[in-house]
């Protein structure tokens, strides 16, 4: 009986004393993972810890990620500054307080300062164009409109090939739109269209591209992007284009009464009647024809 | 009344050589050599032989000269001993062997295998696997893969169980992969990681093929097989750092990091004076990170910035030891005539060392051991001169003008003995100095790496949790 007990315990020992321990032996990990402990004043620290380590390296890779890191961090600071004092502002009434543009100014100011010191060190290297991203979106936001397109266009000259140019050229062109240089914000928004319609910013250029043909009198050539646009959009999948919206989504559905609206005035513009007429049989038939001669009617009916 | 334990063992000694048939046939100046070699004397030996050599003229027995060079061979003067054995009709092979052994050490491969090609007999089993596992290894390094294929096959075939065709087995795996033949040098690998021998030499290289076999699949991305491979490694052998940082590994890269914590967290516990466990040091931190363990993950990089902290600091109390001498000349004293004995465990013989653990790798590599030998060789022979210059200053029976020459070559000698001796010293020196630089500016380069991803455990700490 006792020995039945013992035997085990004795094939144990024998089998421990038989050759030694191997890494098969190693066991159960002898830590808890404690994997939902928030650390307290995070961002703060490391900002802390980032400013410490660029300050000291010298190892320029890493002291380039860590000014960039710090720099991603005192933009969101500055972010969340910003609409803190938006809602200040929103608050008051109107001509209190500091103006906007002003207000962007110094609220970006740190974020731009630590961006443009890194890519001083970063130039010529593989994080300079991570950089001038990020620094083209300060200076957006901080209403430095000129000095966002000059990063832009430096980021696209860097990487012609950048796999985002298609965001690139958008912003570009958005950035351009806005300060009304409506020819440059129309090549930028071509050089997106070019890319084709894989782009998510396809659908978008193109609209954009025919309000700045529009902007600049050049109704032809905002008809040709306008229909370009309403064409992808009432295509169906078997290729053919149909007068019905009603498949589409309320955004798009939304984009199209926009569009079609701008296409009435272009072609008030450019003679009215004849001039649907002329177009459509110089660039070919479209089942909504109809649609584009009511809503010149319409107008017409209107004034 | 008892006779000194030394006189006791000379008498021994001195009989057994005057006892044998061989020795009786000997010209008495080779015997008295013999008796000198046999109670330690070697250099007078040495010294005795070329003075009866020169006295000859050109007529020296070969008997002198075989004698000659046997004893520069343990004294490892290769290169005077391979002149010596050069100049004999016909030279004993074990000489040949022992000569290409030294020659080889001191990393003259092209010279080695001359010495071995010279070899005309069979020689005893022991020897001649000795021989065929050496020309293998030498013939593998020149990238002669056919010819070192073909010895090492006939070491297989001549003693299948010995520790030689062990190593030879492994070379064999080497000479195969890189070949092309992977999957036979697996399976020869394989089959020595299962080596059921129970030497210590035998369970290392039995580690050695696990390992080699684990990257060698961890790389090939097959993760499974290649944490088998580590397992199969003794947890306390001399390269059980490299299977537990090779096991962590083997699971991080398939982002089992809960896993790869249990080998790293094992090695992370031993003397940071090692690489492997430096690694480990921020390998541990790298999975709790991965794990989403940022407090945990902070607690280790702080640990590692002190460790690494801790081991600069201990660098440069080494360095220091080194820059003053002290260092060198206790392992000098320690272990000058012991070539090929330095390890990791020995070191903690030595007080003045502290620390050193960071140099027995360089202190166990040949070049070093050889610097090493040769100042012990000249220590000895420095007390020998300072013994005998005073006895020459003393003896008031010699005439004044020959007592006066004599302690002038004395001194002579004495200064470029020194002279040699500082050479010799300064080489380990500068050898010392040279791995600890690289062994700081890893260091340096590591703690940087702790700070850095300490900024940013923070930073994924805030971006997970936002900011509180």
């Amino acid at each position: 009986m006792k020995l039945r007990y013992w035997l085990p315990v004795g094939a144990l020992l024998l089998s421990a004393c038989a050759g030694e321990q191997t890494l098969e032996d190693l066991g159960e990990l002898e830590i808890k993972i404690e994997d939902n402990a928030p650390i307290a004043g995070a961002r703060d620290k490391a900002m802390d810890n980032y400013w410490e380590f660029m300050a000291t390296t010298a190892e320029q890779e890493q002291k380039v990620e860590a000014m960039r890191r710090l720099a991603d961090l005192e933009m969101e600071r500055s972010d969340e500054r910003f609409q803190r004092q938006m809602e200040v502002l929103d608050r008051m009434a109107e001509g209190e307080g500091a103006d906007l543009a002003t207000l962007r100014e110094v609220t970006y100011r740190g974020a731009i300062k630590l961006y443009e010191d890194a890519l001083k060190v970063a130039r010529g290297g593989p994080q300079e164009p991570i950089l001038l991203y990020q620094l083209s979106k300060a200076y957006e936001q901080a209403g430095r409109q000129q000095q966002a397109l000059d990063a832009l266009q430096a980021l696209l000259d860097l990487r012609p090939d950048a796999e985002n140019r298609d965001e690139l050229h958008f912003r570009r062109g958005e950035i351009l739109f806005d300060l009304r240089r409506f020819a440059a914000a129309e090549k930028d928004y071509a050089a997106v269209v070019a890319l084709g319609p894989s782009s998510t910013y396809f659908d978008k250029a193109l609209a954009k591209q025919g309000w700045s043909a529009f902007k600049q009198e050049h109704y032809g050539d905002a008809l040709d992007a306008f229909f370009a646009l309403v064409d992808r959009k009432l295509r169906r999948r078997d290729g053919r284009i149909v007068d019905d919206d009603a498949r589409l989504s309320p955004g798009d559905r939304e984009l199209l009464r926009d569009i079609f609206r701008v296409v009435t005035l272009s072609f008030k513009e450019l003679g009215g009647p004849e001039a649907i007429r002329r177009y459509f049989d110089d660039k070919g038939h479209r089942p909504y024809e109809l649609r584009v001669y009511r809503d010149l009617g319409d107008l017409y009916l209107q004034q | 009344m008892t006779l000194p334990r030394a006189r006791l063992v000379a008498l021994f000694i001195a009989g057994l050589l005057l006892a044998q048939p061989a020795a009786a046939a000997l010209d008495p100046q080779l015997r008295a050599a013999r008796f000198e070699q046999a109670m330690g004397q070697t250099g007078a030996a040495i010294a005795r032989l070329q003075v009866e050599r020169r006295q000859a003229g050109g007529a020296s027995s070969d008997e002198l000269n075989a004698m000659l060079a046997e004893l520069y061979l343990t004294q490892g003067l290769y290169r005077r001993a391979g002149e010596q054995l050069r100049q004999l009709a016909k030279a004993d092979d074990g000489a040949w062997l022992r000569l290409a052994q030294l020659l080889a050490r001191a990393g003259d491969i092209e010279g080695a295998l001359q010495a071995l090609a010279r070899i005309t007999d069979e020689l005893p089993p022991a020897r001649q696997r000795e021989r065929l596992l050496l020309e293998g290894e030498l013939l593998l390094r020149r990238g002669r893969l056919s010819a070192a294929e073909q010895r090492l096959g006939l070491l297989l075939e001549t003693g299948r169980r010995s520790d030689e065709a062990a190593y030879g087995r492994f070379d064999l795996a080497v000479a195969r992969y890189r070949g092309g033949d992977t999957e036979a040098a697996r399976e020869l690998l394989d089959a020595l990681g299962r080596d059921s021998a129970d030497s210590s030499q035998r369970r290392a290289l039995r580690d050695k093929a696990n390992l080699t076999l684990g990257f060698d699949r961890l790389q090939a991305g097959e993760v499974d097989e290649a944490a088998d491979y580590f397992k199969r490694a003794r947890l306390n052998g001399p390269l059980s750092s490299t299977a537990l940082l090779g096991l962590g590994r083997a699971y991080a890269s398939e982002e089992a990091y809960k896993k790869a914590l249990v080998p790293w967290l094992r090695l992370s516990k031993r003397d940071p004076a090692d690489p492997a466990v430096q690694d480990a040091l921020l390998a541990v931190p790298y999975a709790l990170g991965k794990l989403n363990a940022y407090k945990q993950a902070l607690q280790y990089y702080n640990q590692a910035v002190g460790s690494f902290q801790l081991e600069t600091e201990r660098l440069a109390k080494i360095e220091q030891a080194v820059k003053d001498g002290s260092l060198v000349q206790s392992l000098v004293q320690a272990f000058g005539d012991e070539p090929g004995v330095v390890g990791r465990d020995r070191l903690r013989l030595l007080p003045a060392t502290a620390g050193a653990s960071h140099l027995w790798q360089l202190f166990s590599t040949n070049r070093f051991q050889a610097d090493l030998w040769n100042s012990a060789q000249i220590a000895r022979s420095l007390e020998k001169i300072q013994r005998w210059t005073s006895e020459v200053a003393n003896d008031d029976s010699l005439p004044p003008a020959r007592r006066t020459a004599l302690l002038a070559r004395a001194t002579d000698l004495e200064t470029r003995l020194q002279q040699l001796s500082h050479q010799f010293q300064q080489h380990m020196q500068d050898l010392a100095l040279e791995e600890l630089s690289r062994r700081r500016e890893r260091i340096k380069a590591y703690a940087e790496e702790a700070r850095f991803s300490i900024a940013q455990i923070y930073d994924y700490s805030a971006k997970r949790w936002g900011e509180r």
